[in-house]
């Protein structure tokens, strides 16, 4: 009996945790939702942003989140599928090829603060672009490195080996094997990581805030240096931080709104891969 | 066999990019520390003893921001832990596999937003809560640090959640049944069994959050109340949770660092913030991930 | 059906169906106590689920049904109400592949009894001692009580587990091909063993090898795939049954 009641009371007690998690989602997606419906309008995403935020909308804000996530992707893409082939691929099963994994666990770990700090020393101040949209894309671009490359070198490491010996048994050299085989057959790696890297990268603000972005004044960049662009994460930003105009308050939600739905339906399309992958790695 | 001996272009070329990605790392380290390296010859130790932060004397010491950090980052864990752990085992014991995957999504999406996102509901909602609750202490705002543990604890969940879920499934199936077929409930195979073989993995998962919320910026930055050189009376004392302080990411978050770049040392000092962040929060994820990759010792 | 007294565990029209997919269908039989009773059939049949239904371990395995009905000692076994831990206490099981927890001997041996409360704990040293010599491990372990159990052979492991189980005093033992990981010589020792427990227990035993359960069962039942679906054919004595299949072949 009392054991029956342990049971029951330990069920309850990590029941109650899971309950407050999936609950404390449904608060959270649901404050957002409420407060920032209101403001999304044809307008809201059409117009360019006035009277510091009170009115207009965020038509360059998202085309510059947007420049900015399609920089990182085009820096971190073939980074990540490099470094994933050396670690999974001619390096497997040595001490570099491990050392090369931990590396990138560290540098995941590393806060996307000091990334922005990094890139504002180097690029900013030592190479004098000052802000722009270039730095804040190679930026966000390293900070997912990680992110990209372990979800390519998960899928090549679970690749079932006949294929390459297959392909070896033709002949086939190692180049071959890897251009042949081993990319096409984890392609879909490549594609669920970048999608989670997006999703991360699009709503960041740290690495950019000193880097690339600005809060006003910015449409289309021109050319490299000095040629900021406004990003959805950072209006957040700062316009939370005056948040007592109502008119302010209703825009700030709807751009949280937005880079919500924004993030959230990046990473829902890499989930079901993502989920499955997961599953299969732990038998379940 | 000749058919290696030429390095062909797709090594060559993921070589190249390989070694351009972990020199730029080192590079970042290097640069962190060269131009930290006056204000260590300038303070050396005391830099970290210091109480007082005042750069227009060139006083630069950084205790109470280390205070602020660990103090805000114990919070978190103290408020994502049980939670955390707590939904893995529930998710990972308990539910069948539909409703653990139900689960697993709900914490993915709650992972997926952003910490700006995050710092706004802090803004708006939860340093109200935290003022009305914190009366009887008489704060000066909801902005404390107090405020900042709550919210970084809600954003560590999903990590802790995704981890010790990961910890727990690696122990075999084959564990539990056997447990199961003695006769012992649920709940005794997950603490008797399961819990003692995913421990490395759930220390592990407490390592990665714990470098998580020290590093955490945004939210951090916007709900702490960025108060310079606030030193407790008593280590021990808890006063200090309901009043403003400042960690190492949001004093380098903010404007200052725009002021610093005129003056060697003081820029120093704040690249130096960077760098004690980073070999923190480096050396943590490091231990972490070393003990996750101890496997559950079981045929 | 007149000598029900004597039977210990009973099962009437059992079908078990994972999700869509049928896997056994009406299987009927009746194991008399302090026998041992033979499970064989080719691989894929449903052995080692019909095992799992008689101490309803496959309410762990999601998507599983179990219809028809079971009975221990006259009770049912299936029913939300039944106490399904309780029941697993008295019909313990023993698994294909040895599964011990990976700490000491000493732990491992004591896992379930110190768990149900059934025994003083003072008491638990000779428990063990008891179950380690009716598996004949305590002269191998004795000196080795403390370390970890992961480092002894897999027969070792094997007579460990079974010790394991009888430490918690079940009525009935159910086997899933306990010597298939083992080799000869280690098999044998258990089947020792099986002829041992009989009497005082019950056993039911799944095997793929005729020869054995000649040697250890009193009576065997023949699982056979009928339009798919595992289903007993033929139950009786082993050398009979075991013939009748050699000829079918
Ligand atoms: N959870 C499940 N979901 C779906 N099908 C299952 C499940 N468990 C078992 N089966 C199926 O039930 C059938 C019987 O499996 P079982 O393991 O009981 O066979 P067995 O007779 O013990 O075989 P073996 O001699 O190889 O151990 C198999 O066809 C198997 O695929
Ligand atoms: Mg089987």
């Amino acid at each position: 009996m009392r054991r029956r009641l342990t049971d029951i009371a330990f069920r309850t007690a990590t029941g109650l945790c899971a309950c407050v998690a999936c609950g404390l989602l449904v608060v959270i997606v649901w404050a957002i939702c409420q407060r920032g419906w209101p403001a999304l309008s044809w307008r809201f995403f059409t117009e360019q942003i006035r009277l510091v935020g009170a009115d207009g909308g965020i038509f360059y804000n998202v085309l510059g989140t947007g420049i900015l996530v399609l920089t990182a992707l085009a820096v971190s893409a073939p980074l990540a599928t490099a470094i994933a082939l050396v670690q999974a691929v001619y390096l497997r099963g040595r001490p570099l090829g491990a050392m090369l994994g931990l590396f990138l666990q560290v540098l995941n770990g590393v806060p996307s603060l000091l990334f922005g700090l990094i890139g504002m020393i180097v690029f900013v101040q030592a190479l004098g672009w000052g802000k722009s949209w270039l730095i804040g894309g190679l930026v966000l671009g390293f900070m997912i490195l990680p992110t990209v490359c372990v979800a390519l070198v998960e899928r090549i490491a679970a690749l079932p080996s006949r294929y390459v010996e297959a392909a070896a048994g033709l002949g086939l050299r190692r180049s071959q094997i890897i251009r042949s085989v081993i990319l096409p057959q984890t392609k879909g790696g490549l594609i669920t990581g970048s999608l989670l890297g997006l999703a991360r990268a699009a709503g960041e603000t740290a690495p950019i805030m000193f880097t690339a972005t600005v809060f006003a004044g910015a449409t289309v960049p021109r050319g490299v240096s000095e040629s900021p662009v406004l990003s959805l994460p950072y209006h957040i930003f700062i316009l939370s931080q005056d948040s007592f105009d109502p008119a302010v308050v209703t825009k700030v939600w709807g751009a949280a709104l937005t880079l919500l739905a924004l993030v959230c339906s990046l990473s829902l399309i890499a989930l079901p891969a993502r989920l499955k992958n997961h599953e299969e790695a732990n038998n379940v | 066999m000749s058919r290696w001996k030429r390095p062909s272009v797709t090594l060559v070329v993921c070589a190249l990019l390989t070694l351009v990605a972990v020199f730029a790392f080192m590079g970042m380290l290097a640069v962190f520390v060269a131009q930290s390296a006056p204000v260590w010859r300038s303070e050396g130790w005391s830099f970290f003893t210091q109480k007082q932060w005042f750069y227009r004397q060139q006083l630069f010491g950084i205790a109470p921001m280390l205070y602020g950090t660990v103090v805000v980052a114990a919070v978190a864990l103290l408020v994502a832990t049980p939670a955390g752990i707590g939904t893995a085992v529930f998710a990972s014991e308990f539910l069948p596999r539909r409703a653990r995957l139900a689960v697993k999504v709900a914490i993915e999406l709650l992972a997926g937003i952003p910490s700006v996102v995050y710092g706004l509901l802090g803004i708006v909602l939860l340093r109200d809560w935290i003022y009305r609750a914190l009366q009887p202490f008489d704060p000066l705002s909801g902005d404390t640090l107090l405020t900042a543990g709550l919210l970084v604890g809600v954003m560590l969940l999903p990590t802790l959640m995704t981890l010790s879920d990961d910890a727990l499934r690696s122990v075999p199936a084959s564990q539990r049944l056997a447990a199961r077929g003695l006769g012992l409930t649920a709940t005794e195979t997950a603490l008797r069994v399961t819990l003692p073989q995913a421990w490395p993995g759930l220390l592990g998962a407490l390592l990665l959050a714990g470098g998580r919320a020290l590093g955490e910026m945004i939210a951090v930055f916007l709900v702490v109340g960025r108060q310079d050189n606030q030193w407790p009376e008593s280590l021990l004392s808890l006063r200090p949770m309901a009043e403003a302080g400042q960690t190492l990411s949001s004093k380098l978050g903010g404007p200052e660092i725009n002021i610093a770049y005129g003056d060697p040392l003081h820029w120093a000092a704040m690249v130096a913030l960077g760098l004690v962040l980073l070999v923190l929060v480096a050396t943590l994820t490091l231990a972490g991930t070393l003990i996750r990759r101890r496997k559950p010792h079981a045929p | 059906m007149s000598d029900s007294a004597a039977s210990i565990l009973r099962l009437e029209n059992v079908s078990v169906v994972a999700g869509a997919k049928p896997i056994l269908r009406g299987v009927t039989l009746d194991v008399p106590e302090g026998s041992v009773f033979g499970l064989i059939g080719p691989s894929g049949v449903g052995k080692s689920t019909l095992l799992k239904c008689c101490n309803r371990l496959t309410d762990l395995i999601p998507g599983l049904r179990v219809e028809g009905s079971i009975t221990f000692r006259g009770q049912s076994v299936l029913g939300r109400r039944i106490d399904a831990d309780a029941l697993r206490a008295k019909i313990g099981i023993l698994f294909q592949q040895p599964a011990v927890f990976p700490r000491s001997i000493m732990a491992n041996v004591l896992f379930g009894v110190s768990h149900l409360g059934s025994v003083p704990r003072r008491e638990l040293p000779m428990v063990a001692e008891r179950a380690l010599r009716e598996v004949a491990l305590w002269d191998e372990v004795k000196d080795r009580l403390t370390s970890s159990a992961i480092y002894l052979s897999v027969g070792q492991q094997q007579r460990l587990c079974l010790a394991r189980t009888l430490a918690t005093n079940p009525d009935v033992i159910l086997m899933d091909e306990p010597t298939s990981a083992l080799d000869p010589q280690a098999s044998e020792v258990i089947e020792q063993l099986i002829l041992r427990l009989r009497g005082p227990r019950s056993v039911v035993i799944v095997t793929h090898n005729f020869a054995q359960a000649r040697r250890v069962c009193d009576r065997v039942a023949r699982l056979a795939l009928v339009h798919n679906i595992g289903t007993v054919v033929e139950i009786g004595n082993p050398a009979i049954v075991a013939a009748a299949t050699r000829e079918e072949e």
